[in-house]
């Protein structure tokens, strides 16, 4: 599944997806933390319908979305990703490899399967990372991953 | 003094409550704040002192949401929507000036005048109608961005040669070189000075930071007034030049309080200095001016469009939403030798706050 993502300068960020059936989802964080996420229906141009969140109605449906407060009997593989699917926040010690580095440099993902979603310090907030970001000690990452991923991620990059 | 500024502040606050409960751009009802207050107090020059930081603060935190590395990353297609918009909207407005009777100056002040939309202005109206997620969005809200960076290369050179005086073509040529090498200066000392600024800007004190964003801005401002340029578009690359992504949230935190309260001050100034005896006389070249701004954006959607392969609907929808102008063409306007080009100016900006969400309704 390929998100596509697009700054829209003065609104936000805008992420966009297409589903198994053909639909669009598009969704747009503004930079007032609202939310708004669009449903295309295939080969349409104006949205099937919209729904606005506020940012912690967001936060929460993503927590109920990913399967925070109930998952699903596994029966299939997808299903077990979805279970094995972990998130951990993580702060940076100065001796971690990751600090002084970019994202790219540290070749994260191609060396522990794991994808930094967000990354927090003293005077930033970077959701979603570009691979250029540098991340310095004592920030604070949140990676997303298989629990073995995420697991060779922590002992990779000296993270405990 | 502190009488006239408290009424002005007062009359601001009542303003804004009213813009917020109506959801009415506040530019247009602090210009009307402006022309109302005209019948109480005269224009003075701390008014017009505020009004000038007010300039300076608004370009800083348009320039904000640019960097070079945007504009390294930026698509073709973006560079040539961006063009386009240049191509048509530029002259439409400089021929119209010059038909209008218009000296050159006045005339090319026009042409940006019609040229520059407001970002700011059009982004509240793609929230209200939740047009974010539409294709045409991504096209809109990027041409906005880069429109302000050719508008204040432009205004930098009006400014310069508006100062000179005379308009011969070595003046022309030596300000616009001018203008070109602050911007390809600012360019590589933004990408050089990023690790310094960095630092500097890291730093934990609120107040540090503050005072080192404002006394940057100042230098930079200063700087291009030393040139001949205009302190405006040193303020625009002040914010080009600062770290765009980590910082943001801070300058914007630091800075809007300020940049608020001053850029009301100098909307309500262009009220101030706006003779209502002239306003019945520039209301037919008004008009004129008004159609032209409209058309003229209907004009890039559809070539912007045909280009891209936008449907018909996205590319009226574009179109609509490049009409509303703001505040870079009321800095435009206020620089003109001609003062009935302040005048349409204004009348332009206020007809078109109202008439855009008209016409975003009417296409959907």
């Amino acid at each position: 599944m390929e998100v596509r993502e697009v700054e829209l300068p003065g609104i936000g960020m805008k992420f966009s997806f297409e589903t198994e059936e053909g639909e669009t989802i598009c969704v747009v964080i503004h930079k007032t933390g609202r939310r708004e996420v669009y449903r295309f229906l295939s080969a349409q141009e104006t949205p099937e319908s919209v729904i606005e969140l506020s940012d912690t109605e967001a936060r929460e449906l993503g927590a109920i979305l990913i399967g925070t407060h109930f998952q699903p009997d596994v029966q299939d593989t997808a299903r077990l990703v979805m279970k094995e699917l972990t998130i951990e926040w993580l702060k940076v010690p100065e001796r971690s490899p990751l600090a002084g580095k970019t994202i790219q440099e540290n070749r994260v993902r191609k060396l522990t399967g794991a994808t930094i979603i967000a990354l927090f310090g003293a005077t930033k907030k970077i959701l979603n990372p570009p691979p250029d970001t540098q991340i310095d000690a004592g920030d604070t990452v949140v990676v997303i991953g298989e629990q073995a991923q995420v697991q060779a991620f922590k002992a990779r990059f000296a993270l405990h | 003094m502190l009488f006239e500024l408290s009424l002005i502040l007062f009359v601001l606050y009542v303003g804004a409550l009213l813009a917020h409960r109506l959801r009415q751009s506040s530019v247009s009802v602090f210009i009307i704040a402006g022309i109302l207050l005209k019948f109480f107090i005269p224009h003075s020059d701390v008014v017009g002192f505020m009004a000038q930081l007010g300039a300076m603060l608004l370009l800083f935190t348009i320039g904000l949401d640019f960097s070079p590395e945007r504009v390294r990353h930026s698509s073709r297609k973006i560079f040539v929507a961006t063009a386009l918009d240049a191509l048509i909207n530029l002259p439409l407005g400089i021929l119209l000036g010059l038909g209008l009777g218009l000296d050159v100056m006045s005339a090319l002040i026009l042409g940006g005048v019609l040229y520059n939309n407001s970002t700011s202005i059009m982004a509240r109206f793609i929230i209200d109608f939740r047009r974010s997620a539409l294709p045409e969005t991504e096209y809109a809200v990027s041409i906005s961005v880069f429109q302000d960076l050719i508008t204040a290369l432009y205004l930098g050179m009006i400014a310069g040669a508006v100062h000179a005086g005379e308009l011969d073509a070595w003046g022309m040529a030596l300000i616009l070189v001018k203008a070109l090498g602050f911007f390809a200066a600012a360019f590589w000392a933004a990408m050089l000075l990023r690790p310094v600024l960095h630092r500097l800007m890291a730093h934990e004190s609120i107040e540090v930071f503050l005072l080192f964003v404002i006394a940057f801005l100042m230098v930079l401002a200063g700087l291009a007034d030393w040139l001949g340029l205009s302190g405006a578009i040193g303020a625009f690359f002040a914010g080009f030049i600062l770290p765009e992504r980590e910082f943001r949230e801070r300058v914007d935190r630091v800075i809007s309080p300020f940049r608020d309260l001053f850029a009301a001050i100098f909307f309500v100034s262009f009220g101030l200095l706006m003779e209502l005896s002239q306003a019945s006389h520039v209301l037919l070249a008004s008009f004129l001016v008004i159609l032209a701004a409209v058309w003229g954006k209907f004009g890039t959607g559809w070539a912007i469009g045909q280009l891209m392969g936008l449907s018909k609907n996205a590319s009226w929808r574009l179109g609509v939403a490049l009409i509303p102008r703001g505040e870079f063409s009321i800095i435009l306007a206020g620089l003109a030798p001609t003062p009935s080009v302040l005048g349409m100016t204004v009348i332009m900006v206020l007809v078109l706050a109202l008439l855009t969400p008209i016409l975003m309704k009417r296409f959907r």
